[in-house]
């Protein structure tokens, strides 16, 4: 059952033209961090958000769970239309939807013992009928969390435990109050490596075992292609292929995808894909967009449409779960006509500049 | 060795690190081990002793004459008379309790408003830091002396008059200062979580906020206390003061008046003087502490070329097998 | 091994004082030799020590740190007289790329200028010669010449990593030391930027010593890896050796946490955490994490010993086993069955 549907979501900032700008009229810049991003998270689901830093993943997790106002989409949760919906009325769904950040040594306050700040969100949603009902969820929530004995843990402050027991604790207290969606934000990106597994094991528990749908944002392919179900790779607010993690690994349709594929270290040296070669350049700013497919001025197989037309996510292949890729020179599925194509090509890019 | 199940191992049981983290105790912690900070410290906790036990201290009652004026200082009276032929030390005592009282009123009000203001406009920002901006503008540019001069022509001067109006100016400052760090602390992920989670503001602020925020005000009010402490002794020297009660300022003023230096009697200016001099010395001793300590930046950098020292591998195995037998064959078992 | 080394690291102690706490002995004896051309890797998680390892090989320890074994750079011990050895060799002979670098610019200052102070108080250049080179160096590191006015605020992040390696390039070193260089850029980039470092040390035949958390990266770049646990070297040899045969459980389980693109097994963590070293620890340091710990572990401190060609580890299960690949280079069925246990 799909938990989370985001469709067009479009989340834009205003920067400033400064005096010089007012007074010779330019416009305001505008920052398009997520452009047009479509896509779904189902039960017992594990989707991996891949890009870069700049590609619009975390504005666009921040967005679907309303701690931002998006500009322009649709986001429904459980079915519900929540685009529209006001701070004071996402606060009971906020039990649903919870999130786990990137910085485990920043995430917990201080000051407060373990079992204090897992407890809090009991506190603030009134659930639990009494300190002790309220203690015993802590307590199960540590021990779901692998920090046995909880007792113990949750006694300790946050700077007695290391950094993948932190992030655990972090997890833990957003299980209290027993979500649906669970959005985590490079979960393990600031642990060792030692203990990363250990942190997506448990995450891969709760999605696949307890039910939950993850939406988890990451930089690592390696990472997505060992836990994620399915993959979505993001550049410059768009989605540029979609897919199971499987297929999208084995056979990659959109240029960013290899190219990411490519510079991502292998554990047998010398294994590298054919035709391996370092993308140059660098991402460019999301305040000026390039014309036409935005990948097109570092993209190795670009043409001369590619500079006109700006390609939507089309089918490549069909399935339970279709294999979507924004490439022109990406083939297209058996049966996708082309009129299918130039009408979406035009519905996903409302007032490209 | 080790079990199926991944029983991860406990940080080891630190007496001192199970105290929780509060800013407010590493605060303290750093002004202890500051020497600077700790004369400022005890300087003032004397001075407040003094101030309160000001009855039982002082060898005479401060308004009662006991000799001839500007008597010069005897046995009986260590720092001599003033033009009343008032004993200036129980005066000075009873006018620093005076001081004292003015300057930490007016800066309890400070502080207060301030800090209230400052959070309110760092944390919420847009529209509401916008207003209280300008309101924090507006009182920041009304000039101390006119608005004293003015008070006391239409309500007379008081103790009461002078606490509020000083305190109505200092709080300005106080409020720019946390409003600045409230902004910092508001981008910091456990209070963006405690949002996330859908603690109400008034949660996230009380619980989380205001904690971290603590050791700057700490430090704001005990440099708005040496300002307040000052000012009142100007106002008063200046002749805005209560007339009725003796200050450290209405001493110098009288001293002023009734030509204290022509006569000589320099135990009737130099004294109160002195006391302001110390306490605002005090105060600056333990704010710029405090202040110090909140600021990591303003310690020396890690990466300098400075030179390091060098130990000898015989020192370095005498070293281990001294800490080895220590702790008691170091428990490996107990890793952190 | 009768040629000298280029470097040549013995017993290198490292302990940190704090206020009144206990010394913390971040090094514990590390040893080890890096030859012309040659590309070193130093392999550890956080709190290894391999940081502090190189920041004592270039002199930039703090005044609370004590230092003790001997540094030999082509035979000079450049412990031997503390700064003063330190100071006619740093930057000339021995350059670092630091963590962070991209922070390590002065913002106020433009970034030739920046580059060229160094090449004139260090090279001996003339301002105007010093100038040239900075641009040319600024080229040869893939940023266009007019760029080199621009201030540190206008570079990207990889652009100013670049600019900090050829800040660390300026006075013509013959080992280059990069701390984490990539740790903090984006995939692609960080791929840009170490195969700059690749070409580089090629074209320029310097020494490389790579000090990264990163094992396929290192794995990429480097020759000889050191993996690093608390302090200590754990084992020492070829990526080829090391991808083949392990020969020390950490090292082991390090490959098995780090998740592989291709697939194959999942990653898996290592549980529990490393050991606080305010603390002489007695026995094996990675002991209470080691799945195939025995007694001998708990009461003696393994040696790093040979145990192949070139390839070095510290743990007693290596005397049991009869080391394999002694002759020579592993075979297929070492490459092949190595990992398994």
């Amino acid at each position: 059952m799909t938990l989370l549907e985001v469709r067009g979501l479009h989340k834009h900032y205003q920067g400033s033209r400064g005096v010089t700008g007012f007074l010779t009229r330019r416009p305001a810049p505008v920052v398009r961090a997520v452009d047009g991003v479509s896509f779904s998270v189902a039960r017992h689901e594990m989707l991996a958000l891949v890009g870069e830093s700049g590609c619009g993943k975390t504005t666009t997790a921040q967005t679907v769970l309303r701690l931002l106002s998006p500009s322009a989409g649709g986001i429904s949760f459980r079915g519900e239309d929540i685009t529209e919906l006001g701070q004071h009325q996402l606060r009971p769904l906020r039990q649903s939807m919870q999130i786990v950040y990137q910085d485990p040594y920043e995430a917990l306050d201080p000051r407060y013992r373990v079992g204090q700040t897992v407890g809090e969100p009991l506190q603030i949603h009134g659930i639990g009928a009494s300190k002790q009902a309220r203690n015993e969820i802590v307590m199960r929530a540590l021990e779901r969390v692998e920090l046995s004995p909880a007792s113990l843990y949750g006694g300790r402050f946050p700077h007695q435990l290391s950094g993948g027991q932190r992030q655990r604790a972090a997890i833990a207290a957003a299980l209290v109050v027993s979500p649906e969606l669970l959005v985590a934000d490079e979960p393990v990106s600031m642990l060792d490596v030692s203990m990363r597994a250990g942190v997506m094991n448990l995450l891969g528990r709760l999605c696949h075992d307890d039910g939950m749908g993850v939406l988890m944002i990451t930089h690592d392919l390696a990472l997505a292609a060992n836990f994620a179900d399915r993959i979505a790779v993001m550049y410059l607010g768009r989605l540029v292929e979609t897919g199971t993690a499987r297929e999208v690994l084995a056979s990659p349709q959109h240029p960013y995808t290899r190219a990411l594929l490519d510079v991502t270290p292998r554990h047998r040296v010398g294994n590298k894909r054919l035709g391996a070669q370092i993308l140059g350049g660098e991402v460019p700013n999301a305040a000026a967009i390039p014309a036409g497919c935005r990948f097109r001025p570092r993209c190795p197989i670009a043409q001369e449409q590619c500079a006109v037309i700006d390609p939507a996510l089309h089918v490549v292949a069909a399935g339970p779960v279709p294999h979507e890729a924004a490439c022109l020179l990406a083939p297209t599925a058996a049966g996708a006509s082309a009129d299918d194509q130039e009408a979406s090509a035009r519905t996903d890019s409302p007032g490209r500049g | 060795m080790l079990s199926a199940q991944p029983a991860l191992p406990v940080a080891e049981q630190d007496a001192a690190a199970d105290l929780s983290p509060s800013p407010l105790r590493e605060l303290w912690g750093s002004v202890r081990g500051s020497p600077s900070g700790m004369t400022g410290l005890i300087v003032l906790v004397i001075l407040i002793l003094l101030a309160i036990a000001a009855p039982l201290v002082a060898p005479y009652p401060p308004n009662t004459q006991v000799g001839a004026p500007f008597s010069p200082p005897s046995v009986h009276h260590l720092l001599g008379l003033d033009d009343g032929g008032y004993d200036v030390l129980s005066l000075l005592i009873y006018g620093l309790r005076v001081s004292l009282l003015v300057g930490f009123a007016a800066t309890f009000i400070a502080s207060v408003v301030g800090t209230l203001i400052g959070v309110v406009a760092g944390y919420f920002g847009g529209l509401v830091d916008s207003i209280l901006m300008r309101i924090t503008d507006y009182f920041l540019v009304v000039p101390l002396l006119p608005l004293m001069i003015v008070v006391a022509d239409l309500w007379g001067s008081s103790l009461v008059h002078i606490i509020v109006v000083i305190g109505a100016l200092s709080w300005t400052m106080t409020a720019i200062v946390i409003r600045a760090q409230a902004r910092t602390l508001r981008e910091r992920v456990f209070i963006r979580r405690s949002q996330a989670l859908g603690a109400s503001d008034v949660r996230v602020i009380t619980r989380h906020l205001l904690p971290q925020v603590m050791p700057l005000v700490v430090a704001n009010t005990v440099l708005n206390i040496s300002y307040a402490i000052f000012t009142e002794t100007a106002l008063s020297f200046l002749g805005l003061g209560d007339p009725v009660q003796v200050s450290l300022g209405t001493m110098i003023e009288h001293a002023f008046l009734r030509a204290a230096i022509s006569a000589g009697a320099w135990w009737a200016v130099i004294p109160p003087g002195a006391l302001v001099a110390i306490i605002v010395v005090a105060c600056s001793l333990l704010g710029r502490t405090i202040e110090d300590s909140l600021n990591p930046r303003l310690r020396t950098a890690y990466l300098s070329v400075r030179s390091f020292r060098m130990r000898s591998a015989e020192q370095a195995r005498a070293r281990a097998r001294q800490a080895r037998t220590q702790s008691g064959g170091g428990d490996v078992d107990s890793p952190s | 091994m009768t040629l000298t080394h280029l470097l040549e690291v013995e017993d290198l102690n490292v302990w940190f004082s704090g206020h009144g706490a206990a010394e913390v002995h971040a090094v514990r004896g590390v040893s080890f030799t890096l030859d012309r051309q040659e590309k070193l890797g130093l392999v550890g998680e956080s709190g290894c020590g391999k940081t502090t390892t190189i920041l004592a090989l270039m002199g930039l320890l703090p005044s609370n740190a004590t230092v003790s074994g001997r540094i030999l750079l082509n035979g000079t011990d450049l412990l031997s007289g503390g700064d003063r050895t330190f100071q006619p060799h740093r930057w000339t002979d021995l350059a670092m790329v630091f963590q962070g670098a991209m922070n390590a610019f002065n913002p106020v200052l433009r970034v030739g200028r920046q580059i060229a102070d160094a090449i004139h108080i260090r090279g001996g250049l003339k301002r105007g010669a010093a100038t040239a080179r900075a641009t040319d160096l600024l080229e040869m590191v893939g940023i266009p010449r007019q760029r080199a006015g621009d201030y540190p605020h206008q570079f990207s992040g990889g652009m100013k990593q670049r600019a900090a390696i050829a800040l660390a390039l300026a006075c013509s070193p013959d080992i280059l030391l990069a701390d984490e260089p990539t740790t903090a850029l984006d995939v692609i980039v960080q791929a840009q930027v170490i195969e700059l470092l690749e070409r580089l040390c090629d074209e320029q035949g310097l020494a490389l010593v790579l000090v990264s958390h990163d094992l396929p990266l290192v794995a990429q770049v480097c020759e000889r890896i050191n993996v690093m646990y608390a302090g200590r070297v754990a084992e020492s040899g070829l990526v080829t050796q090391l991808q083949g045969h392990t020969a020390h459980p950490y090292t082991e389980l390090l490959f098995a946490a780090t998740p592989d693109i291709e697939g194959g097994e999942p990653p898996a963590s290592i549980p529990g955490v490393p050991p606080r070293l305010d603390q002489e620890v007695v026995g094996c340091s990675f002991r209470p994490r080691c799945p195939s710990a025995i007694d001998r572990c708990a009461s003696e401190e393994p040696e790093l010993k040979r145990v192949g060609s070139g390839q070095l580890a510290a743990c007693h299960l290596n005397d049991l086993r009869p080391p394999a690949g002694l002759a020579g280079t592993p075979t297929d069925t070492d490459r092949a069955g190595g990992r398994a246990r």
